[in-house]
């Protein structure tokens, strides 16, 4: 569903990308992996289209990002790293706001909002103010947002960072009845636990570039190790930035 | 560009900004005070121009000038007949004005000698002042009275001694002469537009991305010209709600003030507001352009505000041409916010517009909106504004 070929981005001195390429197939949780300043941020901001690779192409289905960038984010559902709520506003004006853009209207989007409140547990949150949301509503909303107009693809950015174990199991539920229903969704992250639990598929990124594509027991059966922390390490050469 | 999607934005938008204080006080406070401030200027106007009507003398020796007195009382001023030295009565009452007649002033009158009377005061307040130059004046007509009876009395023309006279005719219709002195409310209505869109502007901007929302906005499908058009035309119509309140609180207030006493009628029948309040919406929107424009061009939301807050005094730059006192030229007509100014003055005054003026006053003004939100389209959608870089 996600496609990223050949992609490289530079910002002054850094080279952010160099010749990164992977794809994320409908029906599929894939984590992309990395240490920090690997990125991975990078990669997934030129997937919706906000940064613009120096050279390579993104597609989303058969949509290239660069050339039409409105048509692929209307197939996309994205979770930013700071998952950007408006402190004033309450969830359902999010969820209004952003279904809207998606073109959504009436019944079909109210009908649609109760869905994704029910979906994430979110009936007692729904009317108050996002301003004092604990991490864990924060996330909630933000992949309630995402997953409102039910995108082919999800992108998310670190979506479980700062979380409890209730909230993590949450969003963890919900991301596999996405993917049931054949969504496909990368997500990214430097937490290796959340890779073996969460994750079908995984991309080990390492300075810009992409060291490995594949399931999760090949690598382990690649880099010769047992555990995925020691098979991420062999396979980055580093185990720097990396959490357990 | 989709009108649907721009009206999403809009009006979340406003919604967003109806909630956050400070975007609503700043307006509501200026729109409140700035006429409040206005009309108590105009109520200290009137006061001293009340003040010059209201002038009293002690006059000591007052039954030798009978004649004086009653001169003085019939023009209004309040007569106090006193005794003792004037440097004493001065000493008890600083702000008053003595007339002091002496029996010599008195043998003089009868003689046919030039009387020189003195007038004492403290010239240094002006109230005082003002006061003292009526009751000069007065003293000096009284005389010229006292002048034409005496040569008629011996059969001289008086025009003998009075070769010249010269009669005042003030050509400034009531009209006008209000436009001149209420000159300063266009000013103010304009501040409020620049006022009242300050933080709304900011607070969609560089706010947003300081918020880390921008970035989960831009991922959405709608354009970044549809996005800033939205929080554009949200910053406008802040900009424009505080000056339409300001107008109408402003006018409310003068409605209450007794201008007749400067000599200035003040009505504006409804069609005349309705075209001050149609002549604030292009300015509201170019303001507004301006604003989004430049917050958008800061590198943080304190140096925004920096802006911002600099760009409220730009107003302050019509007082200039306010005070020149000559009339307009073309470049005033045309050339945004002073253009603006001189349509509100103008139809203040109940002056007709000039058309071809009016043309291109709003045709500049256009433009240069729709360049500033070309550029804030621009940078809203950049890498180097959502990121930072």
């Amino acid at each position: 569903m996600i496609h990223v070929h050949q992609v490289s981005k530079r910002f002054g001195k850094v080279q952010a990308l160099s010749n990164a390429s992977f794809n994320v197939p409908a029906g599929s949780i894939t984590a992309l992996l990395g240490p920090n300043g690997a990125g991975k941020s990078t990669c997934l901001r030129t997937i919706y289209g906000l940064l613009q690779p120096d050279q390579g192409e993104v597609r989303v289905g058969d949509i290239p990002v660069a050339s039409a960038p409105q048509a692929a984010r209307r197939r996309l559902g994205v979770v930013t790293d700071e998952f950007g709520l408006y402190e004033r506003l309450d969830p359902r004006d999010h969820l209004r706001y952003f279904g809207k853009l998606h073109g959504m209207s009436g019944a079909a989007l109210e009908s649609a909002i109760q869905r994704v409140i029910d979906e994430l547990h979110m009936g007692e949150i729904a009317d108050r103010h996002a301003k004092g949301f604990s991490a864990g509503q924060r996330i909630k909303l933000a992949l309630a947002r995402a997953m409102l107009h039910q995108p082919a693809a999800l992108v998310l950015d670190e979506p479980t960072r700062g979380l409890d174990v209730m909230s993590t199991r949450a969003v963890r539920d919900a991301l596999h009845r996405a993917r049931d229903r054949g969504t496909a969704i990368l997500l990214s992250t430097h937490v290796m636990q959340e890779v073996a639990v969460l994750c079908d598929r995984v991309v080990v990124m390492a300075r810009g570039q992409v060291c490995y594509e594949g399931d999760i027991e090949t690598l382990k059966a690649r880099t010769g190790s047992t555990q995925l922390e020691d098979a991420f390490v062999k396979l980055i050469g580093s185990d720097e930035g990396i959490a357990a | 560009m989709n009108i649907r999607e721009l009206w999403i934005v809009l009006s979340k938008e406003i919604k967003d900004a109806l909630r956050d204080r400070r975007s609503v006080t700043a307006g509501l406070l200026f729109a409140a005070l700035g006429p409040l401030v206005m009309s108590a200027a105009l109520n200290s106007m009137i006061d001293s121009g009340a003040d010059k009507k209201n002038a009293a003398v002690l006059l000591v020796g007052a039954e030798r000038a009978a004649g004086l007195a009653a001169h003085l009382a019939a023009e209004g001023v309040t007569v106090t007949p006193s005794t003792g030295k004037p440097e004493e009565l001065m000493a008890a009452q600083p702000l008053a004005i003595v007339l002091a007649v002496t029996q010599r002033n008195a043998d003089d009158f009868s003689a046919l000698r030039t009387a020189r009377i003195e007038l004492w005061a403290d010239m240094s307040d002006s109230k005082v002042r003002t006061r003292v130059e009526r009751v000069q004046a007065l003293v000096g007509s009284y005389g010229e009275q006292v002048a034409v009876q005496r040569m008629l009395a011996r059969g001289i023309e008086p025009g003998v001694a009075r070769p010249l006279g010269v009669e005042m005719r003030d050509f400034a219709s009531q009209g006008t002469r209000a436009a001149l002195v209420l000159g300063m409310l266009p000013m103010f209505w304009i501040m409020g537009i620049f006022i009242g869109g300050t933080n709304i502007a900011i607070d969609v901007t560089g706010g947003e991305r300081e918020r880390r929302s921008l970035e989960a906005l831009l991922a959405q499908p709608a354009s970044a010209a549809t996005l800033f058009t939205g929080k554009w035309l949200a910053a406008s119509l802040f900009g424009y709600v505080t000056a339409a309140a300001t107008v109408l609180v402003s006018l409310k207030l003068l409605s209450g003030l007794p201008l007749y006493e400067l000599g200035i009628a003040f009505s504006l029948d409804g069609a005349q507001l309705a075209a001050l309040l149609l002549a604030l919406v292009p300015l509201a929107l170019l303001a507004a352009a301006m604003q989004c424009a430049l917050a958008l061009q800061a590198r943080t939301f304190k140096e925004a505000q920096t802006y911002l807050n600099l760009l409220q005094l730009l107003p302050m730059a019509l007082v200039v041409v306010q005070f020149k006192g000559s009339s307009p030229s073309t470049a005033t007509w045309i050339a945004p916010m002073f253009s603006h100014q001189a349509q509100l003055s103008a139809i203040l005054a109940g002056k007709a517009l000039s058309m071809p003026l009016l043309a291109a006053s709003l045709g500049v003004t256009a433009v240069a909106a729709g360049l500033l939100a070309w550029l804030g389209s621009r940078r809203l959608g950049s890498e180097r504004f959502v990121f930072g870089l």
